[in-house]
Parts: structure tokens; sequence; C-alpha cells
């Protein structure tokens, strides 16, 4: 159950990157900068103000945006609601004369003209933090300006590099630790995470026409992601359950389920690389259905292959 | 994890091996590479670029002081066709190398290679004797993945050094270094199992590395290692510095 525990905290856990885009927008361009610094202002400009320099793993971005009357505070909307739901605090938020003016926009770090454009009479800058040092980012600032025609968004991103993603705990190289469920990725795939939970699932992307164990060439989503998960954890073990509909004799709907289930076990091993010592398979015929056989949705549905996991301790 | 993909390998390039600053602008991908070699300052195209996109490319690098130089991958062929005609040469063709890291994943004497990070001063010295200096060292340094520097011992003597970085499922590993008189005595075997056993420690089931395919000794060595190649690139570099 622990290892169960741990999958729902890396699940929720706010390792993913924030994408921070715009309906229709055109990434102008963008930049990267492992280790590099940028002035990011907490207020507006006056001559005894030195704005705060944020250093980190750094990215810059120009979005330009066909608009109409959209003004820069609506352009900026809803990229700030994105960070409020991520937990991120407004820090500073001023438009046009309010921030400082001329003087403000020279005290900004964005990329310049073609690509980026600041009205200075319209114009609005915000600063938003995540309470969390290890979020990444953890510093986000939005410049948004328009002319007539086209709406700017320059984002700014401030990471902690040591945090990006998160270095795993150093380790003996001696003693490497044991491959788990901890190890799978942040937002677990359906089928892995259902194996996880209920230790079973069903390999819903695969189709057999009745009759057939043919699997055709893929690629399939739901071995991808089992195949990568297996190797991730060389302890897992597997067996795959051939499932049919019930047209035709018990006897003869077990054989083809067994194929079935052959066939993806099959898949796993020549085409994606998978250890066979961990790949088992077998067939249940039509006694396991999980759907009326009375209706041709229901046997489509029955006629599948479940994944069910034996075990996980090495 | 299946054997990588070319797309796989040049992500763990960039990621591994990473450029001081990276701009994506049009169809291109420009690196600024501070002294770090051509890996980190040469361009790539995301997507079909026309002859003026090139010079616009080429404009971006000479700002940065940089000799124009491109990164040809096997899909970049219609650009290899067009550098080729305004007379840019091929740079060293590179060649991609892979092996499962459980193929190299054997018990080893803990002296023998270790893992350290940040890099001790020997390590720095022996990368420094093999032409590998601070601006390439500050490559590694500015990675935001995890990575190690290892030590390859012979006897109670430093021998020899690697760095190795984890981009997702694979781990790539970079100047191999091993000093002249300790060559041919296994180090390079065992820093090569000791990235193996680290890289699984970190989830990376693949051992990858890129070689200049001109390189005899350390292709065989590499083969020695059973790894197979994944794929390959080259450059094409400005005809000269002025061009």
């Amino acid at each position: 159950m622990k290892r169960l525990l741990a999958i729902c905290i890396l699940a929720a856990g706010p390792t993913a990157a924030l994408d921070l885009t715009l309906r229709n927008a055109i990434e102008a361009l963008s930049e990267t900068i492992p280790h590099g610094s940028v002035r990011l202002p907490d207020a507006p400009w006056s001559p005894d103000m030195v704005p705060a320099t944020v250093e980190g793993l750094v990215t810059r971005k120009v979005l330009r945006v066909p608009i109409g009357a959209m003004t820069p505070l609506q352009l900026v909307e809803s990229l700030r609601t994105v960070l409020q739901e991520e937990g991120y605090d407004e820090v500073f938020t001023c438009a046009n004369a309010a921030c400082g003016g001329f003087d403000f926009r020279f005290q900004l770090d964005i990329l310049g003209e073609p690509d980026m454009h600041v009205d200075l009479g319209n114009f609005v800058y915000v600063l938003m933090r995540s309470p969390d040092p290890d979020a990444a980012p953890h510093t986000v600032a939005l410049v948004a300006s328009r002319t007539q025609t086209t709406g700017f968004v320059h984002i700014t991103t401030v990471a902690n590099p040591e945090a990006v993603p998160s270095l795993p705990p150093a380790t003996d190289p001696e003693e490497p630790t044991p491959p788990s469920m901890a190890e799978m990725p942040e937002s677990p795939p359906d089928v892995v995470h259902a194996l996880a939970f209920h230790g079973h699932a069903v390999l819903g992307d695969l189709d057999f026409g009745t009759g057939s164990s043919d699997l055709g060439d893929g690629p399939f989503a739901s071995l991808e992601t089992l195949a990568a998960w297996l190797s991730r954890n060389p302890s897992a073990r597997i067996v795959l359950v051939g499932h049919t509909d019930s047209v035709g004799s018990l006897e003869a709907n077990t054989s083809l389920s067994r194929r079935r289930a052959a066939s993806v076990a099959r898949y796993l091993t020549e085409r994606l690389g998978v250890d066979a010592a961990q790949v088992q398979s077998s067939g249940a015929g039509f006694l396991a259905p999980i759907a009326s056989n009375l209706t041709e949705e229901g046997r489509a549905a029955n006629r599948r292959v479940e994944v069910v996991l034996l075990s996980l301790d090495p | 994890m299946n054997a990588p993909l070319p797309r796989d390998i040049f992500a763990a390039i960039d990621a591994t091996w990473p450029p001081a600053r990276i701009v994506e602008r049009g169809p291109w991908r420009l690196r600024e590479g501070r002294g770090g070699g051509q890996r980190v300052s040469s361009a790539t195209a995301e997507t079909p670029v026309t002859e003026t996109d090139i010079d616009t490319a080429e404009a971006e690098m000479r700002k940065l002081s940089q000799r124009p130089i491109f990164m040809i991958r096997p899909t970049d062929k219609a650009l290899d066709a067009q550098l080729a005609a305004r007379g840019y040469p091929i740079v060293d063709p590179v060649t991609a190398y892979a092996v499962r890291a459980e193929t190299l994943d054997n018990p080893l004497a803990p002296a023998v290679a270790m893992p350290v990070w940040p890099p001790l001063a020997i390590q720095r010295e022996i990368w420094q004797q093999s032409g590998i200096g601070p601006d390439r060292i500050a490559v590694m340094e500015r990675a935001v993945v995890p990575r190690v520097a290892i030590l390859g011992r012979s006897g109670d003597t430093p021998a020899g050094v690697a760095y190795v970085a984890v981009d997702g499922g694979i781990a790539m590993l970079h100047a191999l270094e091993v000093l002249p008189v300790f060559r041919r005595t296994g180090v390079a075997r065992n820093i090569a199992t000791r990235a193996a056993t680290w890289a699984l420690s970190q989830g990376a089931h693949w051992l990858t590395l890129v070689v200049v395919s001109a390189n005899g000794p350390a292709t065989a060595l590499y083969r020695r290692l059973k790894m197979t190649p994944v794929t390959s690139y080259h450059y094409r570099r400005a005809p000269d510095v002025s061009a």
C-alpha cells in the first residue's frame, strides 16, 4: 500500500512544467538560458529604486496574438488565472504611467523590437511568484501590449536549476535504488494507473475483429506505455489475458483468446523490447465478460485483452 | 523503454550538453556556445527553410561572433543540399551509439571508477590535459539534469574521466578521456560500466554517446562495449570566417 501512496503524491506533485501559452498565439521567439539572471521589478519605478534581480534557469518568449479590441490586461488575464490556479501569488501588477513610464520600461529585461513591442501608453506588467521555491518555474513575469492589429505578450520564467527536474537523492552506486512504482511518470497514463490501483487494466486501444487474433501493426499507446513501465520496473511480472465474445464454442473461443493474448505478448517482447521473463499470456474465452453479449457494442467490448499485475517485489 | 530514436538522441544532446542560450526564432533553433564547441554553437532547422531563412541564421550567428555552422541530422537533407550549394564543407561526421545500461551494469570495485559531482580538481586536470578546458566544463556545470563526473583509476592513480547526464530514460556519456599511459588498460570500460550503473540508479535504461565517426580507436572501444549505432549527423560550416 505504501507504493500506491507514493503514486498519489507524485501524481499530485507540482513537478510538471507549466505550459504558458494563448489561443491563436504565434510564438515569435523563445529563448532558454540554463543559468541566467533577469531584472524583475516588484515595485513602480522611482529614482532610488533598484529592481530585484532573479537568477536561475531563465526562459523568455514572445507570443503574438491577432486581436480585435482586447486590452493588454485582457491579454494576460487567462495566463494570470492559470497561474493563480497553480498557486502562484500576484506580487506586483501595474499598467502604463503607474509603472513609472519610460524608466520602468528600461528596467525590464525583455526581448526587444521587432519581436516584442511595448506601447508605453498601453501596457501591463504582472509579476507572479510561487510560494514553493522549487516550483518550476518559481517566478513568472508577464508584459503585454498591443499595436492596432496585434497583441504582444512577453513571458519570462525563472526556475531553480537544481529543481528542474527534481534531482533524485544521491544514491550509492553500489546499491542502485530498486526500481519501484515511484519511478513512474508524474501523471501515470491510464493503463499503468489502473494497473497500479486495481491490479488489472483493459488494453482499450487494441481492436480484434470477431474470430481474429491479428493485432495489426500499431502503434498502440497502451502497449507503449506498458512497455515503458515494465522496462522501468524490471521486477514487475504481468499476465496478459485474452477474452472473446460469445459467438462460437467455448473451446474455440478459449483457444482464440489465448492467441489474442499471445499476439499482444509477442508485440511487447518482439516489437517493444520487453523482457520475455516479465510477460505471460493466457485466455479466458467468453467466461469473463465485461458487457452484455446480446448487443454488438457489448460483444466488441468483450473482445479484449487485459493485463493483470502478478507481482512487483524483487 | 525501446531503443532511443534519433529524436531522443538529439533531445538528449541539448539537455545533457546544453548551450549557454538557446533561441528559437522562426524555423531555427540557434545555440550560443560561448566556446563550448560546435555541438553547442550550431543551428538546427526545425521546419524547412528558405534561402532567406539561411541568411537570417547566418547573420544571427555572426552577431554572436560565431562562425555560421549548422547541424545536419538525417532528416535535414534539403538543408544539407542548400548549404552545399553555398559552398559550406562537411565537418566532422558524427555517429551516435547506444547500449542497454543493463548490458554494461556489472559489479565493479568502488575505487575503480567513482561518480562525483561537482568535478574534482584532478578530473579537471585530466580533462585539461586532454584538451577539454574550462569552456567545456562550463557546459557540464550548466546542465539542468542529473549528472556526474566519473573518475576512473588504475591502481591508486587517477587515470581517466568522463561526464554522464540523464535526460528522461537516456543517459549520455560525454568527454570520456583516458590519460595516454593508461590507455588499453580497461579504464574506459570501467568508466562506462560505472556510468551504466549510475544511469540505472537514475531510471535511465540506455547509455548513449556521440563520437566523431573518424575516431577509430574510440569507435572500436564502443563496439567492444556492445554499443550499436542509432543515428548520425554532420556539420556544415561556413567556408571562411568572414564569409
